[in-house]
Formats: C-alpha cells, sequence, structure tokens
C-alpha cells in the first residue's frame, strides 16, 4: 500500500489524507484546510476524483451525512499509508537539506556566488 | 465571465459525471458550489475531471464488492463503452450516406451540365482525390468489418439471453420498410426523375429527412436496449468484442482524416465544383462536406472515448480476477 497507488491524484491523496488526520471533515472544510496547511487551492474536482479514489482502498471513510454534507474520517489503513509516507517524505528532506547545506559549501569553495 | 455565470457552468458540468457519481456525490458538490463560489479554474478543473471520471469506470468500484461484483460491474462498463462505440458507427454511416451522394456525378451531370463529375475525377488512378476517396472506402470497409466480427456476437448473445426483447432486433427492419415505402409511391405519383433529383430544400424533402434520422435512432435505441437489457454477456465475450472496437475507432478516423483531406484536395483541383450545390442537401459542396466532417469527427470523438474507458474497465478486470 503506497501513495503512488493513486497515480497523478497522489499528491491530493496525501493532502487530503493529511487534512483528515486532524479529525473528520466535509469536502468545504477540507479544502479551507488544505489551503492553510499546504497553501494549495484545490479544485472541487480533483477533490472528489480523489476522495474516490481513496475510499475504494479504503484509505478513507464516509459517515453519515449531516444535511447535504458527508463528513469523511481517516481509516487505520489510511493512517499507516500517511505516516509511511510522511516518513518518507521527512527523510527526503533531510537528506536534500543536508545536501543543500554541503552544496552551498562547495559553491562558496569554488568561488561561486552563493544564491 | 461573472461568478454566477461560472457556477452555472460548474453546475452543468455536474450533469456529465457518470450516473454512480452523481448518486454519490452530487449534494456535496453542489453544496460546497453554493459555500466557495467557482472561479474559471475551479470550472476547468471541474471539466478535466469529468472527463477523467467518465474514462475510468474502475471509479465506480467502492472497495467494498466482492470480486464478482467487482467483475459484473466492470464487465458492463465494458459492455457500455462498446455499445457507445457501436452507436458512433451509426453516426459515421449517416455521414458517409451523404458523402456518397455529395461525390454520385450523376445529378452533377443534370443540374450543372458538367463533363467531369466527382467520380471520374476520383477514379484517375493518379489524381489525389482518387487516393482520398480510397481512404474513406477503406475507412468504411474496415468499420463494417469490425461491426460485424464485434457486433453480431454481442447481437447473438443478447438474442439468446434475453428472449422477451428479441422483439426489439426487429425495429430496424420496420424502419427500412417504412422509409422506403414512400420512395416507390413517389416515383410513381411524379416520376422516378423528379424523385430521385429531389433535394433537401423543400418542405417534403426536409420531413423526409427528419424521418430518416427518427428513424435511425429509433433503431439504433432498440438494438441497444435489446443488447444492455439482456442478461450480462459472458466474460470472454465482452473482451473479445473489445479488439474489433479498437478496429472500429481506428476505422472512424481512417474516415475522418480522407474525408479531410478529400475537402482540401477537391477545393485545390476543382473549386468550380467544390463550391456548387451538391445533390442531396441542394447547398453547396463545402457546406455539405463540412457537415460530414463534423459528424464524423463527433463519431471518431466518441468512439475514442467510450474505447479508452473499454480499456480502463477491461485493464482494471484483468487487475481485480488475476486473469
Amino acid at each position: 500500500m503506497a501513495l503512488a497507488e493513486l497515480g497523478p491524484f497522489a499528491d491530493a491523496g496525501l493532502l487530503i489524507l493529511a487534512s483528515l488526520a486532524e479529525g473528520p471533515k466535509h469536502g468545504y472544510a477540507m479544502l479551507e484546510d488544505i489551503e492553510a496547511i499546504a497553501s494549495v487551492r484545490m479544485g472541487p474536482g480533483t477533490l472528489y476524483t480523489t476522495l474516490a479514489r481513496l475510499q475504494q482502498r479504503s484509505w478513507i471513510e464516509a459517515l453519515p451525512a449531516e444535511e447535504r454534507r458527508h463528513p469523511y474520517r481517516l481509516t487505520g489503513a489510511g493512517l499507516v499509508v500517511l505516516r509511511d509516507q510522511l516518513a518518507r517524505l521527512e527523510g527526503f528532506a533531510r537528506i536534500g537539506l543536508q545536501r543543500v547545506g554541503d552544496g552551498q559549501g562547495r559553491i562558496v569553495a569554488a568561488g561561486g556566488a552563493t544564491p | 465571465m461573472t461568478p454566477a455565470m461560472w457556477s452555472l457552468v460548474a453546475r452543468r458540468l455536474i450533469r456529465l459525471y457518470p450516473r454512480w457519481w452523481r448518486w454519490r456525490y452530487t449534494d456535496e458538490m453542489a453544496d460546497l458550489l453554493l459555500t466557495r463560489p467557482p472561479t474559471w479554474r475551479d470550472v476547468f478543473d471541474l471539466a478535466v475531471n469529468v472527463l477523467y471520471t467518465d474514462l475510468h469506470p474502475d471509479l465506480a468500484l467502492t472497495g467494498n464488492e466482492s470480486a464478482y461484483e467487482r467483475l459484473v460491474t466492470l464487465m458492463r462498463a465494458l459492455r457500455s463503452s462498446e455499445v457507445v462505440v457501436f452507436c458512433a458507427f451509426t453516426l459515421s454511416i449517416i455521414a458517409w450516406l451523404q458523402f456518397g451522394g455529395l461525390v454520385d456525378g450523376g445529378p452533377y451531370q443534370i443540374q450543372l451540365g458538367v463533363t467531369q463529375p466527382w467520380p471520374l475525377l476520383a477514379l484517375d488512378s493518379h489524381n489525389a482525390l482518387s487516393m482520398a476517396m480510397d481512404g474513406v472506402s477503406a475507412g468504411v470497409d474496415l468499420a463494417m468489418l469490425a461491426a460485424l466480427i464485434g457486433g453480431v456476437p454481442l447481437v447473438v448473445a443478447a438474442w439468446r439471453r434475453a428472449p422477451r426483447r428479441r422483439w426489439l432486433f426487429f425495429v430496424p427492419f420496420g424502419v427500412a420498410v417504412a422509409l422506403f415505402i414512400p420512395i416507390p409511391i413517389a416515383a410513381w405519383i411524379v416520376g422516378p426523375v423528379a424523385v430521385f433529383n429531389l433535394t433537401f430544400t423543400t418542405p417534403v424533402t426536409i420531413a423526409y429527412l427528419c424521418s430518416f434520422l427518427l428513424g435511425a435512432g429509433v433503431s439504433v435505441w432498440a438494438v441497444v436496449h435489446a443488447v444492455t437489457g439482456s442478461m450480462d454477456a459472458s466474460v470472454t465475450l465482452l473482451r473479445f468484442a473489445f479488439i474489433p472496437t479498437v478496429m472500429l475507432t481506428g476505422a472512424l478516423f481512417i474516415m475522418l482524416g480522407a474525408t479531410l483531406a478529400w475537402g482540401v484536395i477537391a477545393h485545390q483541383q476543382a473549386p468550380h465544383l467544390f463550391d456548387q450545390a451538391s445533390m442531396t442537401t441542394g447547398y453547396a459542396t463545402v457546406t455539405s462536406w463540412g457537415v460530414d466532417t463534423v459528424l464524423l469527427a463527433i463519431a471518431a470523438l466518441v468512439a475514442l472515448g467510450a474505447m479508452l474507458s473499454g480499456f480502463a474497465a477491461r485493464t482494471a478486470a484483468r487487475t481485480a480476477t488475476g486473469a
């Protein structure tokens, strides 16, 4: 199980799972939260296509409707996928930042200008 | 455009989602669009995702189905896509009939007094127009072959599995007879030459054209209703029928390309004929050719979409069953 299974919706899937990690939310609340935490304005079409893909894999589930809105919540399987993906990203970010730091040193040592 | 207009476009786009999607998400989406009025980017995003959802019938699966239910859902999606491709073929046949009338030389000789009607131009072996005509013919032959290979087994399966709907297969024959009967009667009343030189510019001929199109629609509806209303055809048969579906889609694009090429070449080689009235419509040939091309383009694009959807269903079924 990996977010890459979602193909072009992997990034949107990660954002939705991260948003639902805070607690159940309906569509509008998810979009607002995603814009706040990641500065990404997700379109309504992408949101519902990704929700369908996530539900299909049982990574999220719909709760009973509140008026016309269905809140969604993260499942245990979804939490595992999210944790795994965030851990990968953390490792990637750590190595990337380390290389950026080393790179700066090398650029300075070679006489180049630092950005 | 104002935000209210984008909202209207977005609400219209929602209707283009497949039925399962509308059943599951329409209320939520409508509520979301009310709470957060869409921008042009949201509308574009919606349009892209409508297309994606229509082309991926496997999205309809919720993950809670048994393996058998998954297979049934995907096979129904595959059957629908195959039926849509065959419907697109019917539309291309209407365009092709019109094109056949367009390039028929007889009326040109009568109406325009020309000595070089289209067929003579087309039959010149070193003529580019001839090659374009050959392309159209090749596309038609391939399409008919594919429709026979893929369509006949589906029709036979539906005939066997749904005896109560067998009468629907006789509808096209009844329609054909009903449409043919007025021709000898009109020939008897006004004479055969007058009948065959009629163009679609008089109320009578326009009414006949409308009844022809209505008859074609009713015939397609009857056969589609019989095939989709029958019990599910076998998985093997549906998988097999997908191959002619691909052939048929390719043939429609060959027809489209060749018809486009014919128009461009005809315009260069014989502008005096290309701008004159055509046999079937009474309007300029360029207009009739334009209508044909648009009809073929619609048929080809609808077939392509349905074929891609069928491919996604077929692939997902293979994954779901491990076959």
